[in-house]
């Protein structure tokens, strides 16, 4: 994660320098609306069943808004409020080990709800104009996030009362997010908007289970692992 | 121009859209064909008071699914009164070169497994399981046990491997039955 923003602001600095020669004028600011695919990464990405640190996170949605206001000098405050839909992934995996966990014939897993999270992220931006029309935004932004885990119910075939689940699990964390974005300014008010993001947040889960009287199968009861990946966006924004 | 911007509205807006129905997601692990079998269920009995005195008994069924009945021509104790002994329950199959060790999977998932044991009632036998697993609180499991015999008598003992994944409490009603095979005990 350093790394990524000791990157970014090498570049920051680097295009300040080489734009110092573009034309000076105040960018524009803008508000609007926001979406694309969520590509999680790490832990929370895999989906194996002997491994209690899989989230079974699969790359998936995302949407929201999206706003920022430039000052004179080309510096801006703004933010963002997303939802990140990451779905399921895996459901297969789990239901193949908990048939060989409690070697029985077969085995069904329902999963309840998606893995998904609620991001609402604000502060500096930097616009650097590329010519009339075209500029690159980069942003580094802090905030909450507020990410659910899916839960699922493991049926046993042919066993009265076996029946177990894990259930959703909801944490709220700090979480970071960089990136840039190419604005093209349709007409003075409308703007395209195409980016890329990383983000990050690390919550704690606490993860409630039901009907687990054994030592026998997978079963976790917290979940600390770093929500990680790459959002890839499209937005249409008001220009102001 | 506004083509573009209508698509990309239309692009973020069915975005949301996919992400809000999409459905829960389920997932099956059907039966597979088994390759490993439960032929063979051995009493191992050693006398506590003379360890040089050892019996096998063996319950033998090497083909369940067709009508030939089990082998129990070797099912048979024959324990002295008055007498504590220590018993292993071995299960095996014997269909395999060399015999495959069922007893080592058993006590791998001795957490959902339990071994019953039912006396006629003519048979002066108390059975006690002296092993447990790995649950909290720990359930016995009936692998390794203690027979302590009376006064002389004659009877059948039952033994059930009960398969209770999920549902072990430490009684044998939950689950279903991976074996029951029964062993004439004379007592002398």
């Amino acid at each position: 994660m350093n790394r990524i923003l000791g990157i970014i602001l090498t570049m920051l600095l680097s295009i300040s320098v080489l734009s110092s020669q573009a034309q000076q004028r105040r960018l524009p600011s803008y508000v609007g609306i926001t979406g694309g695919i969520s590509a999680p990464s790490g832990n929370f990405a895999k989906d194996d069943y002997d491994n209690d640190r899989s989230g079974f996170a699969g790359t998936g949605a995302m949407a929201g808004i999206t706003g920022v206001y430039y000052f004179k000098s080309n510096f801006g405050i703004g933010g963002i409020a997303t939802y990140n839909d990451y779905g399921f992934k895996g459901a297969q995996s789990l239901a193949d080990g908990y048939k060989e966990a409690f070697d029985v014939d077969s085995s069904t897993v329902d999963i309840n709800g998606s893995n998904h999270s609620l991001n609402i992220l604000v502060g500096p931006y930097y616009g650097i104009p590329l010519n009339s029309k075209l500029s690159l935004d980069v942003h580094v932004l802090g905030g909450v996030v507020n990410a659910t885990l899916a839960g699922n119910t493991v049926y046993l075939e042919d066993v009265e009362n076996a029946t177990f689940s894990q259930k959703k699990a909801t944490a709220t964390s700090f979480g970071l997010q960089a990136g840039a974005a190419l604005r093209y300014s349709v007409t003075s008010h409308l703007g395209l908007m195409l980016g890329a993001d990383y983000f990050t947040s690390k919550p704690d889960f606490k993860v409630e289970n039901e009907n687990r009287p054994l030592n026998a199968g997978r079963i976790i009861t917290s979940y600390h692992e770093a929500i990680s990946g790459i959002n890839g966006s499209l937005s249409v924004v008001y220009q102001f | 121009m506004k083509k573009v911007i209508s698509y990309a509205s239309a692009v973020i807006i069915l975005t949301v859209l996919w992400g809000s129905c999409k459905k829960d997601e389920q997932a099956v692990a059907p039966p597979v064909p088994e390759n490993e079998f439960l032929t063979t269920v051995e009493l191992k009995v050693v006398n506590e008071s003379d360890p040089s005195d050892v019996q096998t008994a063996s319950w033998i069924d090497l083909d369940p699914d067709d009508d030939t009945p089990p082998d129990v021509s070797k099912a048979k104790l024959t324990l002295k009164a008055n007498t504590k002994y220590t018993v292993q329950v071995l299960f095996w199959d014997d269909t395999k070169t060399p015999r495959g060790d069922v007893t080592a999977e058993i006590k791998e998932r001795e957490n959902y497994h339990l071994i019953c044991f039912t006396a006629t009632s003519g048979l002066d036998l108390t059975v006690k399981r002296t092993d447990h697993d790995t649950n909290s609180p720990a359930l016995e499991v009936g692998l390794e046990d203690e027979f302590t015999t009376g006064a002389a008598s004659s009877g059948t003992l039952n033994v059930e491997l009960r398969h209770q994944p999920n549902v072990k409490d430490g009684t044998c009603d939950p689950g279903s039955t991976d074996a029951d095979v029964n062993y004439q005990i004379t007592i002398q």
